[in-house]
């Protein structure tokens, strides 16, 4: 869990913001407008739905009492982070930013995004083998700067040895290639 | 007693070499199927029934049996490890299992799993020896409008699980009801929140989210080279010290007795009984507050809870051939295929094989507890790959056991949106534990509601009328009061309001 | 790289060109002997594990012997088999996709237009029934109610006030309890257990609803141990396994409600291959060992071929576009 370490919060307040701490200071008011913008989706999304019939509630009920909590928490979270932003000293609760966050770097966290989308793009067109195969080079020659050798053979194990016990030993398929050619291929 | 030498005589045959090597086979095998990504001990049973087609009927289902409890500590290993849930059951020891595994404490966590899985499954085998006909007559109370309130329990525990700020906490959990209100609703009928993808009507699959938001989202969050890698336990922290288990033992009882209750109830999974186990402990342990950062009750609790709702839910099973969960539904289908219906009469029909049957759900469970007590030091080797390594196949994993649930690409979309959830909710300091609670009970909340409003016809009286859902109802109350108050007292006493509530 | 790949690439052309050449061929004239010529993906829109899958991996299992072929059975478990039905749909009509399609799901997917289905009956080419599985209605075992004229009457009594269980709103027993309604005037309120008919037979069994109604198969363990009388079976004919329990259409009261198992190609698959196929699953199922493993799993055998199958199809889905508004205005 993220909080596992117990800093209390007065002795980071009030220290030096560096660049760093204020990308991360804009987060929290970023992701407390988009709570009270999914709560106003699902208030929205609601209204269609039939909020009560003859024996009780309807399937809009639940969704919509949901999307009025949801804005109403999300605005006092912008207000309070706001206020905590505004005026320092006097935050009662302590800000997000005030607390410690795990270390990430932004281009490993896109990197592995980006990957992970290319990869299951990649499954139902390529087949399972291949697309795994370049995926597994790419995270552990680029990514993780192993060699060559160790890689290729993580990755010939990952890809083809797990395709082949998925599908042969354990008769779970894993997708095979949809352009012909690699197809008939056996991939 | 009469039950008690026709058990004795099933020791005898569940005790026979070829007996025992099948129930070892099963543990094993349902081990391994449990680490693999996707493939939950249900669907390593119907696998592998074709297989046990051609044997004896008693080594057949002792088999089916040991892979179905061995999958589930299988998933358990790799929610320790390396923080990816393998099935619903097992998500919330990922919050604890893994920070004892940050800590170097992984074989102190999987051991104590062990043993607790251990005990939650012989108390509940027990009771499924003394006294099978009442409990299940006691699961069959439980109704729509009882369950509604006993969910409404765990929604009030949601109080003690939300940390340091009620707000996040309550953020977190409406965002897990309103994730688990996606899919056709149990009113109309109608496709909601579906984004027109047929692959939604069922709701999102939830093994997919916890992948994403546990697994996926830990290594975007520690994805920068100074943040706490998992590291392998030296060889004199593999077994838990004396105060884990002391500290454990408590935790057991509370999550066995849980887990054999719930077990009860057919139709509920073994995940709620472990939620259950968890937020309880996270109300009335002693050491409440380290749960979240590596408290062994986090283990120990749900571990022991999911493994004796798995073995109470043969309770069902034998006194009302009732298959009280999927993988329960495979193994009666392996009773059936045999030639045997599953239900009271089997007691009388086919004694040996019944009695056969639950002498080896003893000895399973104990087979499991001498396999991988021992094997825990091969299970945390895993950590010491180098972590560049680790990771790779860890993101392979994690992808194939996404689309491994329903053979479907969107599901790994799912586990790579929800990392993002996951990576941003350790940023902002939102807690996961309500949203896996919420997302969990929520399709039940809105079900059980409905069913309850139909069997009264519209009547809400229903939940005070029937006295058992009444008492959950005053038990619910009394924890929101008990958490309002204590939280009051804190206030008068000076602390901060974000203190544990 | 280096050559072996490169070796490899070249003969996997060589082959890939053979194949297709095969494969253009077998276009124009599929002679029954050509097929199967590589592994058939058998979809499956329910877990393993669950009597569709048990049924289908049985019969996969015997056709591999008897077609000579690989069957990769793949379950996609969504959406009522809807997300199963579409990938069929949308496959090559070449044989080598089949899916398990079973009723209600084939049907009510293309019935409920809120589910927006990419496709319609005639997207499907049926290949052959296996399981037929009639809906049942059962009470308590002291219950007054014991044939099906003494159920509508105790309804017509209390109209709406006795509960019945199905298995979700447009399940096949909320058809059931409508069609009953359209022939007899007798009204029953239903409770919806989406979850299945565990949830729906755990809380008839605990007193919560008065009427039981799910699958013959499921209640005739329940009826065997003594925890429910089976009333009526909602079929043509009697269920085999029941001799004794009337159908509701010799009552007088016309509803035939069933669930049932069988399998289609996509729409504009050869006739040969459809055939071929159709053939080999009914020599399979004459066989009496097959029977006697589907039997002992709770599937009732009842084999129709392509043409019957497809008229079958025909039949229910009427059936159950007649029943789909009165459904939809009882939900």
């Amino acid at each position: 869990m993220s909080d596992n370490t117990h800093i209390p919060a007065a002795t980071a307040e009030g220290g030096p913001a560096t660049a760093d701490d204020r990308r991360q200071s804009v987060l929290p008011l970023v992701v407390a407008a988009l709570v009270v913008a999914i709560g106003a989706a699902a208030f929205i999304g609601s209204r269609s739905l039939g909020y009560w019939d003859d024996l009780g509630p309807g399937p809009g009920f639940f969704p919509l009492w949901l999307g009025v909590l949801l804005v109403v928490l999300g605005l006092v979270w912008f207000g309070q982070e706001l206020r905590a932003r505004l005026r320092p000293g006097l935050a009662s609760k302590p800000a997000a930013d005030e607390e410690e966050t795990p270390d990430y770097s932004l281009p490993s966290v896109l990197a592995i995004l980006v990957s992970l989308c290319v990869l299951a793009a990649c499954l139902v067109p390529v087949g399972y083998q291949v697309s795994m195969l370049v995926f597994l080079l790419f995270h552990l020659l680029v990514i993780g700067r192993r060699g060559l050798l160790q890689s290729l053979v993580i990755a010939v194990v990952g890809s083809f040895g797990v395709f082949y016990a998925f599908t042969r030993l354990l008769t779970v398929p894993l997708p095979v290639s949809s352009i012909p050619i690699l197809r008939d291929l056996g991939l | 007693m009469d039950s008690f030498t026709a058990l004795l005589d099933g020791f005898a045959s569940a005790l026979t070499p070829q007996n025992l090597l099948f129930a070892l086979i099963g543990c094993l095998l349902g081990t391994i199927l449990g680490i693999l990504p996707g493939i939950g001990s249900t669907a390593g049973m119907a696998i592998l029934i074709p297989l046990t087609l051609t044997m004896d009927p008693a080594s057949a289902i002792i088999m089916l049996a040991a892979i179905f409890y061995g999958g589930a500590y299988g998933g358990t290993i790799t929610s320790v490890l390396l923080n990816i849930p393998g099935e619903g059951e097992s998500a919330i020891t990922c919050i604890d299992g893994y920070q004892m595994t940050l800590r170097g404490r992984a074989g102190a966590a999987l051991a104590t799993a062990g043993i607790g899985s251990f005990i939650g499954g012989t108390i509940a085998t027990l009771a499924l020896v003394v006294a099978a006909k009442p409990l299940s007559e006691l699961g069959l109370r439980i109704g729509p409008p009882e369950f509604f309130s006993l969910v409404l329990i765990g929604l009030a525990l949601l109080v003690g699980l939300v940390g340091r700020s009620v707000l996040k906490g309550v953020i977190s959990a409406c965002l897990g009801l309103l994730i688990a209100m996606v899919g056709i609703d149990p009113v109309m009928g109608l496709p909601r929140f579906t984004f027109d993808q047929p692959h939604f009507f069922d709701g999102i699959s939830y093994v997919p989210v916890l992948v994403g938001i546990f697994g996926l989202g830990e290594l975007l969050a520690t994805s920068g080279g100074a943040a706490p890698k998992p590291t392998a336990p030296t060889l004199r922290q593999l077994l838990p010290t004396r105060t884990d288990l002391r500290r454990a033992a408590p935790a057991i009882g509370r999550g066995a007795s849980i887990g054999t209750v719930i077990g009860l109830i057919p139709g509920v999974s073994s995940a709620i009984s472990s939620l259950l186990a968890y937020s309880t402990e996270k109300k009335i342990s002693r050491h409440r507050t380290e749960l979240g950062s590596g408290a062994i009750e986090g283990v120990a609790a749900p571990e022991t809870a999911n493994n004796s709702h798995s073995n109470a839910a043969f309770i069902p099973l034998f006194t009302l051939g009732i298959p009280a969960s999927p993988a329960i539904a495979v193994l009666m289908g392996a009773f059936l295929q045999n030639g045997l219906t599953p239900g009271p009469q089997l007691f009388t029909e086919a004694p040996d094989l019944v009695w056969t049957v639950i002498a080896s759900l003893f000895v399973g469970n104990l087979l499991l507890l001498v396999l991988n007590v021992p094997m825990v030091g091969l299970w945390t080797r895993i950590l010491a790959i180098p972590y560049s390594v680790l990771r790779a196949v860890i993101f392979a994993f994690i992808v194939i056991g996404s689309y491994a649930v329903n053979n479907s690409v969107i599901d790994i979309y799912v586990m790579v949106f929800f990392g993002i959830v996951g990576f941003v909710f350790r940023q902002v300091h939102l807690p996961l534990a309500p949203l896996v609670l919420t997302l969990i009970l929520g399709p039940f909340i809105e079900s059980a509601l409905r069913e309850s409003l139909q069997i009264s016809q519209g009547d809400f009286g229903i939940f005070v009328d029937r006295p058992l859902s009444l008492v959950f109802l005053l038990v619910a109350l009394a924890i929101l009061a008990a958490s309002v108050l204590s939280a009051g007292l804190k206030r008068k006493a000076g602390l901060p309001t974000d203190a544990e509530v | 790289m280096n050559r072996a790949p490169r070796a490899l690439t070249l003969a996997g052309i060589g082959l890939a060109c053979l194949s297709l050449a095969a494969c253009s061929q077998s276009g124009t004239t599929t002679a029954a002997g050509d097929y199967p010529a590589k592994p058939i993906e058998l979809v499956i829109g329910y877990e393993a594990g669950g009597p569709t899958d048990i049924g289908a991996r049985m019969l996969a299992k015997e056709l591999e012997d008897k077609l000579d072929a690989t069957i990769t059975v793949v379950n996609k478990p969504a959406a009522n088999s809807q997300v199963a039905y579409t990938a069929l749909t949308q496959a090559k009509p070449d044989g080598y996709t089949m899916a398990a399609t079973t009723f209600p799901s084939a049907i009510m997917t293309v019935l409920d237009e809120s589910r927006g289905a990419s496709y319609e009956r005639d997207s499907f080419a049926p290949v052959a029934l296996q399981v037929i599985d009639p809906t049942a209605v059962a009470v308590a075992p002291d219950s007054d109610i014991k044939t099906p004229k003494d159920l509508v009457e105790a309804a017509k009594a209390k109209p709406g006030k006795l509960r019945a269980t199905t298995t979700g709103v447009a399940s096949n027993e909320h058809f059931a309890l409508v069609s009953l309604k359209e022939v007899s005037g007798a009204e029953l309120a239903p409770v919806h257990f989406a979850d299945g008919s565990t949830a729906a037979t755990t809380a008839f069994l605990g007193g919560n609803t008065d009427v039981l109604l799910t699958n013959v198969s499921d209640l005739q363990p329940l009826a065997e141990s003594g925890k429910v009388r089976i009333v009526g079976v909602m079929d043509a004919e009697r269920a085999e396994s029941l001799p004794d329990v009337p159908t509701f259409k010799e009552s007088g009261y016309d509803v035939e409600i069933s669930s049932s198992r069988g399998y289609a190609f996509p729409a504009g698959t050869p006739d040969e291959v459809v055939d071929e196929m159709s053939t080999a699953i009914g020599e399979i199922m004459e066989d009496p060992a097959f029977q006697k493993k589907m039997t002992d799993a709770g599937l009732a055998p009842s084999y129709l071929d392509a043409d019957e199958y497809s008229a079958y199809w025909d039949d229910t889905e009427k059936t159950f576009g007649d029943l789909f508004p009165l459904v939809k205005a009882d939900s």
